[in-house]
């Protein structure tokens, strides 16, 4: 008997060097060794095509193999077929933007995402964060159960809000874990604090840096021991978040210690009827100052040490403090003039403040003062949502300084209010009619992602007297193309 | 006008005999233009022109066809460059009655009966030159395995000179095979098995070519496709039809090919025959073409003519009825053991086939290091992944039993097509 094995080896040897009889094949082949060439070279490639066609036509070796578990079944309906082209569009085109305001909307209506779209979706959420919590938000049972499968799918599924089980502080994945403990301090804010206590030096430093911002949440004086011990912590993250959430705690001993820092640097001045803020800077910061996470050292090289400890100093304390100490509101204290060319570095910080703080009347008088000034979306957002727009409008109707105006409407998050979206197509037609260059593409991907979808016709109108010799005509149309094509998303998820 | 000429080379040339005064006696009346080309010592060639036509005629004795006097004196013609007259030269008149008269005997003959001798004139030429280019092609096979296979290993153009053959042998069907098979010896573990069994599948081929007026019609016409014999659209499209309501189960693009091309697997809804539609296109734009234009899913009533060969799978498109429609998910295997029988049902009748289409029900399994298909019986098989994303099938089916099509080799499954309930995703 000639098996195949033995006519390779020969084959591959070459049977001038090794020759080969070939007597008998296995069967099936062998039932036809009568049709066999004299030539031995003949003659083996005659054998190795009968072997071949019975290899072929065998049956494969059928691995008995075990399956995964099926994924749990999902009462969500999945997105209506219009919607799901769409988005499978805009998953190859862009912008991710306008993709996750959709799926954020799909899974507000309470839609999932179709099967088939799940690997590209998880995919391009792992390398877009901007997508992270739209599709977390259209997972459903399917799209987790696949994202079990790579690490990096995962990841995305940890952004969204996870169903944890009762053992996954115990047992779970990092983000599990987070999600239970931050479920405990939103019904149990000290007993999530004691198990924090319990197993913290068992954490590693990326850990407690992260759970301790859970934190956050329900944050009072019962937390302040905890927080003041982590300002002793070997991690600098760890050490920086806890002071953070110190800086928010009232009457806290280290609001006591900032309060006296900062009213040593800043104060006031009378001097006949003028009157002014002085700043008197230390010479070097003691040790219970960097204990609180202050640094001598700039973090940009560009900022001179000075401004850095000023600015450090200012920041960390309430912002109560200068309305006690200076008998003002807010309003009239950002008015006040500051001695040495220090004005804007303690605005800067005042800024920094109002943002932590999350102080609205702060906010405003530093927006209203700071109107001629580089505009700042970070404070506009502590300001309610209505109010943020209403001051955009504002400036809208009445400025006449285009350059400020892109960062301020890009700063309003949708949805706009029918008065905010007349006063940006009030502009834009202004800009068109005046014969200005084409708005940024920035400032027109806000226009086509946050306009309301009724307000499309009066853009089209506008698109139609651009003249064709500027980039307007093409800007406006790609405009209103992306606000149809929401329209279009959102009548399907009716 | 030098797109006329035969090649580069020619039309160079042509450039430097357009000039006057190389010409002698040149003139043009009534559509015809002639000339003396007088070269170098006592050359002298009496060139005529009917650039209308066009035809040629020239006593130089080249062997290209139009030569470059030719060439030269209708690019000085274009040029304006040669005289009118009132008559003819005497050779360009005896041209001209010499050409009408061999026009006239071809036309004494009825066309058809012209075209079929000359026809089988040309197919008898092609098949010698086959039947010579298969029987050296044997000789070189013998050779690879006498002298060893080790020889060729890690490189991968060792086939290339006997591919080249074939293309001029007329064998462009063995070309292409060989082509493949160059590459194996580069291709990792295992690959004397492959070579030597490709060479064998070759080997087989060309044994097959030396029997084919004894072999049965449909399985010489199989050996035929194969060694790379055309068939004619039109005389496929005379064959009887096959109407039935048509699936499109599998559209897959071979981008890597020769010529990129497009294979769609259909399913009769009555007859429940397979049938292929080939498109190809080098730019593999595959616009316009209706045979590249199907999706999977739809259905399309049509009449479909199978070309010759067996089993009989490749069609040409004939009369469609209406538009296509969205078409029902088709009816699957449920057991890989089914497809086993088929398999080798179809491979008994065509030995050489690579791949078969077929439409299974069963679980992606995404394992290590490749992806396997299990059946309900817990039976699995490889899962083909190339070109296409085997986690959309992971995500459609969720674990659970779905509905794919595509194509069955010996090396596994490779699907194109899953349903997602009532709607076919393209992988």
């Amino acid at each position: 008997m000639t098996t195949y094995d033995e006519l390779v080896a020969a084959a591959t040897v070459g049977i001038a060097q090794r020759p080969l009889s070939v007597t008998r094949l296995p069967q099936p082949a062998g039932e036809h060794s009568t049709v066999f060439d004299a030539d031995p070279a003949m003659c083996l490639l005659d054998a190795v095509a009968l072997l071949d066609a019975a290899q072929r036509a065998g049956r494969l070796f059928a691995t008995p193999i075990p399956r995964p578990a099926p994924a749990p079944s999902d009462g969500v309906p999945e997105l209506p077929p219009l919607a799901s082209l769409i988005v499978a569009d805009l998953l190859r085109t862009g912008p991710a933007e306008l993709l996750a305001d959709l799926l954020s909307a799909a899974a507000h209506a309470g839609f999932r995402a179709p099967p088939a779209l799940l690997p590209t979706l998880l995919s391009a959420a792992a390398t877009n964060s901007a997508l992270r919590d739209g599709v977390a938000a259209t997972l459903g049972e399917r799209g987790r159960w696949l994202a079990a499968h790579q690490p990096e799918w995962l990841r995305v599924v940890d952004s969204g809000v996870v169903p944890v089980a009762d053992d996954a502080w115990e047992t779970g994945r990092f983000a599990e874990r987070r999600s239970w403990l931050a479920q405990l301090r939103r019904r149990d804010p000290d007993a999530a604090r004691g198990l924090l206590a319990e197993g913290w030096m068992r954490e590693t430093g990326e850990d407690r840096a992260e759970l301790i911002t859970v934190l956050a949440d329900r944050l009072s004086a019962a937390d302040e021991s905890f927080l003041e011990a982590a300002l002793d912590d070997r991690m600098a993250e760890v050490r920086r978040r806890a002071a953070r959430l110190l800086q928010l705690l009232p009457g806290s001993a280290y609001q006591a210690r900032a309060r006296v820092r900062a009213a040593e640097v800043l104060h006031r001045e009378r001097r006949g009827v003028r009157r002014r803020l002085v700043v008197t800077l230390p010479d070097e910061l003691d040790e219970s100052a960097r204990r609180d996470g202050l640094h001598v050292r700039p973090h940009t090289p560009r900022t001179g040490v000075k401004t850095w400890l000023l600015m450090q100093i200012v920041a960390a304390a309430p912002l109560e403090l200068w309305t006690e100490i200076l008998g003002a509101a807010p309003r009239d204290i950002v008015a006040l003039p500051i001695a040495d060319g220090f004005a804007p570095d303690v605005h800067a910080a005042w800024r920094r403040a109002a943002v932590r703080q999350r102080n609205a009347e702060w906010a405003r008088a530093l927006l209203d003062m700071s109107e001629h000034g580089p505009s700042d979306a970070e404070l506009a957002a502590v300001l309610p949502h209505t109010e943020r727009q209403a001051r955009v409008v504002a400036l809208l109707q009445r400025s006449a300084e285009a350059v400020r105006l892109p960062a301020e409407v890009q700063s309003c998050p949708p949805p706009w209010a029918p008065q905010l979206a007349e006063a940006v197509l009030a502009y834009l037609e202004r800009e068109l009619r005046g014969g200005r260059s084409v708005p940024t593409g920035a400032l027109l991907a806000t226009v086509a992602r946050a306009l309301p979808t009724d307000h499309a016709a009066p853009l089209c109108r506008l698109a139609e007297e651009a003249p064709l010799t500027t980039g307007w005509l093409r800007a406006l149309r790609r405009t209103a193309d992306i606000i149809e094509l929401r329209r279009r998303f959102h009548e399907e998820l009716q | 006008m030098l797109a006329l000429a035969p090649d580069a080379a020619s039309a160079a040339a042509a450039r430097k005999v357009a000039a006057a005064v190389v010409w002698m006696g040149a003139g043009c009346v009534s559509g015809l233009v002639w000339g003396r080309y007088v070269g170098s010592g006592t050359l002298r060639y009496e060139t005529v022109v009917e650039p209308g036509v066009p035809a040629y005629g020239c006593s130089c004795p080249s062997r290209k066809f139009p030569c470059k006097h030719a060439l030269g004196l209708l690019l000085l013609w274009s040029s304006g460059d040669v005289p009118d007259a009132d008559e003819p030269a005497d050779y360009a008149v005896a041209w001209q009655q010499a050409r009408a008269e061999r026009a006239a005997a071809t036309a004494a003959r009825p066309r058809g009966e012209r075209d079929e001798e000359a026809a089988a004139r040309r197919a008898a030429r092609r098949r010698e030159r086959v039947t010579v280019g298969l029987a050296e092609l044997e000789l070189w096979l013998c050779d690879q395995v006498r002298s060893g296979l080790s020889g060729v290993s890690g490189t991968y153009w060792h086939a290339e000179p006997a591919a080249a053959r074939m293309v001029d042998a007329q064998a462009p069907g063995v070309a292409a095979t060989l082509r493949r098979l160059s590459a194996v010896p580069a291709s990792g573990e295992g690959w004397p098995q492959r070579l030597l069994a490709g060479y064998a599948r070759v080997h087989l081929l060309a044994r097959a070519h030396t029997q084919l007026d004894t072999l049965p019609p449909d399985l010489a016409a199989t050996v035929r496709n194969y060694v790379g014999y055309s068939v004619s659209r039109e005389a496929v499209l005379a064959e009887p039809a096959v109407r039935d309501q048509w699936l499109v189960v599998s559209v897959r693009d071979i981008a890597d090919a020769a010529i990129p091309a497009r294979r769609t697997y259909l399913r009769g809804d009555k007859t429940g025959r397979w049938a292929l539609v080939l498109a190809f296109d080098p730019q593999g734009q595959f616009g316009g073409d209706l045979d590249a234009a199907f999706e999977a899913g739809t259905a399309l009533d049509a009449e479909l003519h199978y070309y010759p060969g067996r089993p009989p799978l490749r069609v040409a498109v004939g009369a469609r009825h209406g538009e296509p429609v969205a078409g029902p998910p088709p009816q699957p295997r449920r057991r890989l053991s089914e497809l086993f029988d088929e398999w080798a049902t179809v491979l008994a009748l065509d030995p050489w086939l690579p791949e078969w289409p077929t439409v299974l029900c069963g679980v992606p399994v995404p394992c290590e290091p490749r992806w396997r298909f299990a059946d309900e019986t817990g039976a699995s098989v490889p899962l083909q992944t190339g070109g296409i994303d085997p986690w959309i099938l992971a995500a459609v089916s969720g674990g659970a039993p779905v509905t794919a099509a595509g194509e069955w080799s010996a090396d596994g499954f490779r699907p194109s097509t899953v349903w997602h309930r009532e709607t076919a995703v393209p992988l």
